[in-house]
């Protein structure tokens, strides 16, 4: 029976005098001899044993934490919570909760008063309810938790796997708690102004009123510069833009492209926010940049840049009416479920652009390639070539035709190919000057199969392929050493391999380190991970706590694992989390970690 | 009075105990023989040689590793000896009924609250001869703070006026009120072993070790080897299955490495080479035990030498 303290004793101990703990270790000496020195050590060593072991625990009752345990949750519930709350225990239904472990620690540091039924338990009763197999905590586990929290560890549950890059871990995002964001929570027709700003996340069902208000507004808000009256001219644009496009097409639309309309925003307000001072040109630029900004909404990111870039230059020579009705009537056929703000749909977004481009460049109109006509010079064959002169309009702007020639212009061939000789030559010696060390070498295929191999004739890549493969096949037959081959053992490398020590050196490697994919849930044979380990932090924040630093798994000494197990337990984690084996036997713990390690492999090199 | 114990643990006094009353209480506690008591824990190291493992948080320090506390886990050997040869009677806690419970929450309640009450009169006792000690000061405290009011008020009060209003509070001293401590400030006791009178049975039967050959055999050499007086402590540190000290494991260090196999168990010659290199480089030897055919244990020591 454990003596129970009085007051007077109990108040003596409020003051604790003597936290020195008695050393381990020390001097030891060799065997008992029986000399009067070693008993008397050894009589002192018991005396403070077990006057250290049987000091009383003593703690003021404002500093206990009551909590009750629940044997149907297998949890002890907390009433109020004190400091430990901050990196122990979680909520659930407006209850305060503790994992049992955690509770019979908090117990043995004198924090928690545990009481079931009403009464106080001991240390001796804690013990036998808490650590119960049925609740998911073991002895061992539990001496292991206890054994880290000492250290100052934060210890929690193993959470499972965790999708964190390295690159989170690195800069901490992992751990950062997302504080609630105001802008989901706000009502999202009211206020237009911040849907335009950030899109991420909200694609809702705008109609079309606002939408219109929300382009009025975003260009309003862009552009403070502009006074009343680009205001006013931007909001006709706009309006006159529709007016003309519905009164074109007379045909209703009423599906929304919902993907479309925040890019459909940003566009607007972008391009807004980049027209300039000149006011004289600002209606016109907004009025140009929305219709373009429409436009690419619907053609796809690829050509916004060249549409907007040319019509910009459109609208500085001047001709946006123009250009805008030409495009209509062309594409009037080719009409998709438009937006809110009927604009015409362009098919082919490449053939547009292209289309586009010519309309500006040339006045003909639509012009496509006729061979016929137009003449390929025949550089094949002849000595000279002679080539007709171009009319003047196909020349570019800057050139012009010498005037020695007036009809035909004569190109000397033989010239042309023997300076084009003159440099291959040059390029393949100083080629050779780099593989010259080659020759050292008593065979190189690569410079065997220069020499003895036929170019392949092909008309396309899967011809070209193809016949590559059919020579490779071949080629055993017919090399030197395709003796090698004919037996039952054949060679693991073949001659084609030898390009390079590295591709060799892979070749031969049978075994392979296995580098993925790796599973997505546990396998069968893994051994069970208990606990997340994080450094004793005071930035620990238990919502989010984040990656851990460490991670323990609990075996005890009679059963160890097996590479198999090792390797199933992380394999399906993938992170670089290290994995600690705690190894218990008999209250006596030992870590060990497995590091995964690659071989190095000889560098590669020129061959 | 330990010294008796050290080297030769006299049977006398350990025939002595053979009663069942005298018998050490060793609890189950989910498959785990531990002690509570720090009483129990003296004797079985001092008395019985059984050293045990500490894994409990200290009282004194309870946030470091270095030296833990209560309870006392013992190694399973370690229970099977005792219980062979009636040193120890193995315990298991019979539930306790609703009735029991409620008187017990009467009894705590109402043992709490008069240690309360007891509690407080030491607290104002204490607060008294704090102020009896601190005389001193609190008389300059109150003399210079009735100078600093009066100074402010205006007047100017000859010193002897002062004095004697002080001497007459002095007197009051004793009358005053010191104001109760809160009841966050009670102290209060947890306890490690269960306080209570409660019916125990015996755990005997629920302990099933040894089972299996292995464990039969460490079982044995255990008993064996506790016979000849050694201490012995479970081998993890080093790779072994138990170390064996001439004497109390504080005071000696370990001669042996006791590795168990069965007599019949083929070693790989690598793996009596690394118990070799260890146990050289560690200076113990390692001492490979099995059981012969009339199961007595017979020991070999493995010395790494050289031939050259």
């Amino acid at each position: 029976m454990s003596a129970i303290l009085s007051a007077e004793e109990l108040f003596r101990c409020r003051k604790r005098e003597n936290l020195s703990v008695p050393q381990r270790g020390g001097a030891k000496d060799y065997e008992p001899d029986g000399s009067w020195l070693q008993d008397k050590r050894l009589e002192a060593f018991y005396e403070e044993h077990q006057s250290v072991l049987a000091e009383p625990r003593v703690e003021k009752s404002g500093s206990l934490v009551k909590g009750t345990w629940s044997s149907e949750m297998r949890l002890v519930n907390l009433e109020k919570t004190a400091k430990f709350w901050m990196k122990m225990g979680f909520a659930d239904q407006q209850r305060n909760w503790l994992h049992p472990e955690e509770a019979l620690f908090l117990m043995e540091v004198n924090c928690l008063d545990l009481r079931h039924q009403g009464l106080s338990l001991s240390l001796q009763e804690a013990c036998d309810l808490l650590l119960h197999p049925s609740c998911d905590i073991s002895e061992e586990e539990y001496q292991v938790y206890a054994h880290l929290r000492r250290l100052g560890f934060i210890v929690i549950r193993h959470a499972g796997k965790l999708d964190v890059t390295s690159y989170e871990k690195k800069i901490g995002l992992d751990k950062h708690a997302r504080k609630k964001t105001k802008k989901n929570s706000k009502s999202k027709t009211t206020d237009c102004a911040q849907t335009t700003k950030c899109d991420e996340g909200n694609q809702t069902n705008i109609s079309t009123d606002t939408q219109r208000e929300c382009l009025r507004q975003a260009v309003c808000d862009r552009e403070p510069v502009s006074g009343k009256q680009t205001e006013q001219g931007a909001r006709n644009g706009s309006e006159t833009l529709l007016n003309k496009v519905t009164g074109s097409k007379g045909s209703n639309q009423p599906a929304q492209n919902k993907t479309h309309s925040p890019l459909l925003d940003i566009e607007a307000v972008h391009n807004a926010s980049e027209s300039t001072v000149s006011e004289e040109n600002a209606e016109n630029r907004s009025k140009a940049d929305e219709f373009t900004a429409q436009q690419n909404s619907r053609q796809g990111s690829e050509t916004k840049i060249e549409t907007t870039v040319e019509t910009t230059r459109d609208t500085e020579s001047g001709e946006p009416p123009v250009k805008k009705l030409r495009v209509e009537n062309q594409n009037s056929k080719k009409v998709r479920s438009a937006s809110s703000v009927r604009m015409p749909s362009l098919q082919d977004p490449w053939s547009s652009a292209i289309k586009q481009s010519l309309l500006h460049h040339s006045s003909l109109g639509l012009s496509s390639w006729d061979f016929s006509i137009t003449p390929f010079p025949d550089m094949g064959g002849t000595e000279t070539v002679s080539l007709p002169i171009p009319p003047s309009h196909l020349l570019p702007p800057n050139t012009g035709v010498d005037e020695d020639y007036e009809d035909v212009c004569m190109f000397d061939v033989e010239e042309y190919r023997q300076q084009q000789q003159l440099q291959s030559h040059r390029s393949v010696l100083n080629q050779e000057d780099e593989y010259g060390h080659l020759k050292s070498l008593d065979f190189s295929y690569a410079e065997w199969y220069q020499k003895h191999s036929k170019p392949i004739n092909a008309k396309n890549w899967r011809e070209w392929k193809a016949e590559l493969r059919q020579r490779e096949n071949s080629f055993i037959a017919e090399s030197p050493v395709a003796h090698l081959w004919r037996g039952e053992v054949t060679p693991l490398v073949q001659p084609t391999d030898a390009t390079s020590t590295a591709a060799l050196l892979n070749k031969l490697s049978v075994i392979q380190p296995f580098k993925g994919p790796f599973p997505e849930n546990p396998s069968p044979d893994a051994v069970r991970i208990c606990f997340d380990v994080y450094l004793p932090n005071t930035s620990f924040k238990k919502s989010s706590p984040g990656l851990p630093d460490h991670r323990v798994c609990v075996v005890r000494g009679d059963h160890p694992p097996d590479v198999m197990e090792v390797h199933a337990t992380t394999a399906h984690l993938a992170d670089d989390v290290p994995l600690h084996w705690a190894v218990v036997n008999c209250g006596e713990i030992s870590f060990f970690v497995f590091d995964d390690l690659d071989l190095p492999v000889n560098p590669s090199s020129v061959g | 009075m330990a010294s008796e114990h050290v080297l030769s643990s006299t049977s006398e006094n350990i025939s002595a105990a053979s009663e069942e009353n005298e018998k050490i209480a060793v609890y189950l506690i989910n498959g785990k023989p531990k002690i509570f008591n720090a009483k129990d824990a003296a004797t079985l190291r001092e008395y019985y040689r059984m050293v045990g493992v500490l894994v409990g948080c200290l009282p004194r320090n309870p946030r470091q590793n270095v030296h833990l506390g209560l309870p006392v886990q013992l190694m399973p050997e370690e229970l099977s000896v005792l219980l062979n040869k009636g040193y120890a009677k193995l315990l298991k806690e019979k539930p306790v009924g609703p009735e029991e419970c409620e008187q017990r929450i009467r009894v705590m309640e109402q043992e709490r609250k008069a240690n309360f009450e007891a509690q407080q009169q030491l607290y104002r006792e204490d607060r008294r001869q704090e102020m009896v000690k601190q005389m001193s000061h609190i008389m300059e405290g109150k003399k210079a703070k009735r100078q600093r009011l009066l100074q402010a008020a205006g007047k100017d009060t000859p010193a002897e006026e002062a004095t004697a209003t002080i001497k007459e509070e002095e007197v009051c001293l004793d009358k005053v009120s010191i104001t109760p401590t809160a009841e966050k400030h009670m102290l209060q006791q947890l306890f490690t072993e269960n306080p209570w009178k409660r019916e125990m049975r015996n755990a005997e039967e629920d302990w099933t070790y040894p089972t299996s050959e292995a464990e039969k055999v460490r079982c044995a050499v255990f008993q064996d080897l506790w016979e000849k007086q050694y201490y012995l402590t479970s081998g993890q540190k080093f790779g072994g299955d138990f170390l064996a000290y001439p004497g109390d494991p504080s005071r000696f260090h370990s001669f042996y490495i006791v590795m168990c196999v069965g007599k019949d168990q083929p070693l790989p010659a690598l793996d009596i080479i690394s118990m070799g290199r260890l146990g050289s480089n560690v200076r113990k030897t390692v001492l490979l035990a099995s059981l012969d055919s009339g199961g007595h244990a017979q020991y070999t020591s493995l010395q790494w030498t050289g031939m050259s």
